[in-house]
């Protein structure tokens, strides 16, 4: 029973294998289940599979192209030609609105990247280091005070120009502080588990405790809350495409055609109508996807919807 | 006593929790967990320290640790100084020394596999460089604990209680420590386990010649396992010895109060129970001279100005009580 400590090499070489019974139950399948038993997760995953695809394969959905100006045609009701009809230029609003679900895939994903990352970085550091709590938390503070959309319009006029790049670092860094205090709190308490002294009296170094027991315990909640900001990003860019901060009218984004049908909308709805039902139903699949996922990773807050 | 230092040895620990308060968060106040406290253990011997709840004994187990920070006193691992270590120079150390924690049940990353748990201290003291070297060794320590090799794969949430103290035992010996510090390792288990647990510590510690320091309240478990014990209370040493000496003829009247009240398996046996009457005294605030006075039967004026220093009374066994003669 008592096998000696020190190995000889040749004992090393005959090392087994991990036993391929009493295998643990594989995560995946686990999570398969609960994607089987959380419908709406489903449904958003669908939803944002189909728009992603369509985001992909724009110039082959698209029926014109979605610049092309076409003075004699303006402003047409949806027809056999021009499905969703046509813009006071005369392009057609079908095209533009499959372009513009490139943008804002890209930038609600970017966007959750980004602030996911970097928020992480500062709520780990916030967490660990205690001088620099209060001094980054009261920059949080500050950031967090200033409305979302008004902080990134002002960033906008900083950076001069609309490009999707401008448009994801300023929405990024309004939605930063989020994601630093959501980080921030579960490094907090998790950090005072027993088992992270006990990985301290192993000799794990703290860049070793923050990756191997703190950093997975964030993961979790922080892929539900980055689904949440891909969404609000999203709304975020086209508002500011709307107000004319954000994508220039030539790159069609769904805020910006629904800006330019803004002045006809009572007697043209569809130029707003179309844009805006995709927009919905992109955010509604985003939030359907988060719902989903926090009730996967935390059956505690599971509410049916 | 030799020349040669003892494994490990403390020397006037004091350890003092700031209260902040007012303005600027400036420390007003302070805990007195552990107050000048000294011991050593030798090589291979169990040396429990006993007291009730508050009195500083696992305060003194995570200073000898290094798990936080001591105000004064040394510790030396024989003979080098370890207290106020930085990190890199604490890592041979840490080699050397591991905890058992109480709770099996959070002292476990529930996120890890048993595999990963156990090669942890593998992995941080660069022991076994390759992932079939680890996994060899991880096998050879889950069987030493007495678990099947095959369980390295398993969850800690997939094991019971009992299971899991050996898993923090097996993670505990993966560095072939000299120490093995024990705080209140067997308290948050079965009765029936407990008694598992400690034999398995004490086989070990037969084979592989670990010294333990075994912290505990649990009076009957500490006279099976020890060699010496040392009696803490309000965070000092009230007196220290070997355990029949402490069990047999105690030198202190808070060791014998302390030992009057473990119930006896007869119920109709008859002695003389020394019942102690009122309250710790907070450790923020403790008693000038003794800190056992305020709850002392035989306390006199004496107790209250003079701090007893421990004294040997014969035998290697100390007593900090101006009394001890008479006790």
């Amino acid at each position: 029973m008592t096998a000696p400590i020190n190995q000889t090499d040749a004992e090393f070489a005959a090392a087994p294998d991990r036993p391929q019974i009493l295998t643990p139950p594989p995560q995946r399948s686990r999570r398969m289940a609960l994607l089987i038993e959380h419908p709406t997760m489903w449904i958003g995953l669908i939803l944002l599979m189909l728009v992603t695809l369509m985001g992909i394969f724009a110039p082959w959905i698209a029926t014109a192209d979605p610049s092309a100006l076409n003075p004699a045609f303006r402003v047409k009701p949806p027809s056999a030609d021009a499905w969703f009809g046509t813009d006071m230029l005369g392009r057609d609003i079908f095209s533009r609105t499959v372009y513009g679900a490139r943008v804002s895939l890209v930038v609600g994903a970017g966007v959750a990247i980004c602030a996911s990352v970097v928020g992480l970085a500062i709520g780990l550091l916030s967490g660990f280091i205690r001088w620099a709590d209060n001094i980054v938390m009261r920059i949080m503070d500050g950031l967090m005070s200033i409305p979302a959309i008004l902080l990134a319009i002002a960033l906008m006029t900083l950076m001069r120009g609309g490009s999707v790049f401008n448009v994801i670092l300023a929405i990024t860094i309004a939605e930063i502080p989020r994601v630093a205090r959501l980080t921030r709190s579960v490094v907090l308490s998790v950090r005072e588990q027993p088992y992270v002294e006990a990985g301290k009296a192993c000799g794990t170094s703290t860049l070793g405790i923050i990756r191997r027991h703190i950093m997975p315990n964030t993961m979790a909640p922080l892929t539900v809350q980055a689904t949440y900001i891909c969404a609000s990003a999203m709304i975020t860019e086209a508002i500011l495409s709307f107000i004319g901060a954000g994508m220039p009218s030539s790159v069609p984004s769904w805020g910006n055609i629904m800006a330019e049908g803004r002045a006809l909308w009572q007697v043209k709805p569809s130029i707003v109508f179309f844009p805006a039902l995709f927009l919905s139903i992109t955010v509604l699949a985003v939030n359907l996807l988060g719902d989903g996922l926090r009730d996967a990773v935390d059956p505690r807050l599971a509410k049916q919807v | 006593m030799t020349d040669a230092p003892h494994l490990i040895e403390v020397r006037n620990l004091v350890k003092r929790f700031p209260i902040r308060g007012g303005l600027f968060s400036r420390s007003v106040k302070a805990v007195h967990a552990v107050s000048d406290v000294s011991f050593h253990i030798a090589r291979g011997e169990t040396l429990s320290l006993v007291g009730e709840s508050g009195c500083g004994k696992s305060t003194v187990g995570k200073c000898l640790a290094q798990l936080i920070p001591l105000t004064e006193g040394r510790i030396t691992l024989e003979g080098k100084n370890i207290a106020g270590l930085g990190r890199a120079e604490m890592q041979p150390v840490r080699k050397r020394m591991n905890v058992v924690f109480q709770d099996p049940f959070s002292s476990l990353n529930p996120r890890m596999t048993v595999e990963e748990l156990i090669a942890e201290p593998l992995r941080s003291h660069r022991m076994a460089r390759t992932r079939t070297e680890r996994r060899t060794r991880v096998g050879d320590l889950l069987e030493k604990v007495g678990l099947p090799r095959e369980t390295m794969v398993r969850m800690p949430h997939q094991f019971s209680g009992g299971q899991r103290q050996r898993i923090c035992i097996a993670r505990a010996l993966a560095s072939e420590p000299d120490i093995i510090i024990c705080d209140e390792a067997v308290s948050a288990l079965d009765v029936s386990v407990q008694a598992q647990i400690i034999n398995l510590l004490m086989d070990l510690q037969k084979d592989l010649g670990l010294a333990l320091l075994f912290i505990s309240h649990d009076l009957a478990v500490v006279e099976h396992m020890s060699d010496r014990i040392a009696v803490m209370y309000l965070g000092r040493i009230m007196e220290i010895a070997d355990r029949d000496a402490i069990f047999r003829h105690p030198r202190h009247p808070y060791t014998k109060a302390l030992l009057s009240a473990v119930p006896l398996p007869d119920p109709s046996a008859k002695r003389d129970r020394v019942v102690l009457t009122g309250d710790v005294p907070s450790p923020i605030d403790p008693p000038s001279g003794c800190f056992f006075r305020t709850r002392c039967p035989m306390a006199t004026d004496r107790c209250a100005s003079d701090v007893p220093a421990l004294r040997d009374m014969g035998g290697g066994q100390m007593s900090a009580c101006h009394f001890a003669e008479e006790v």
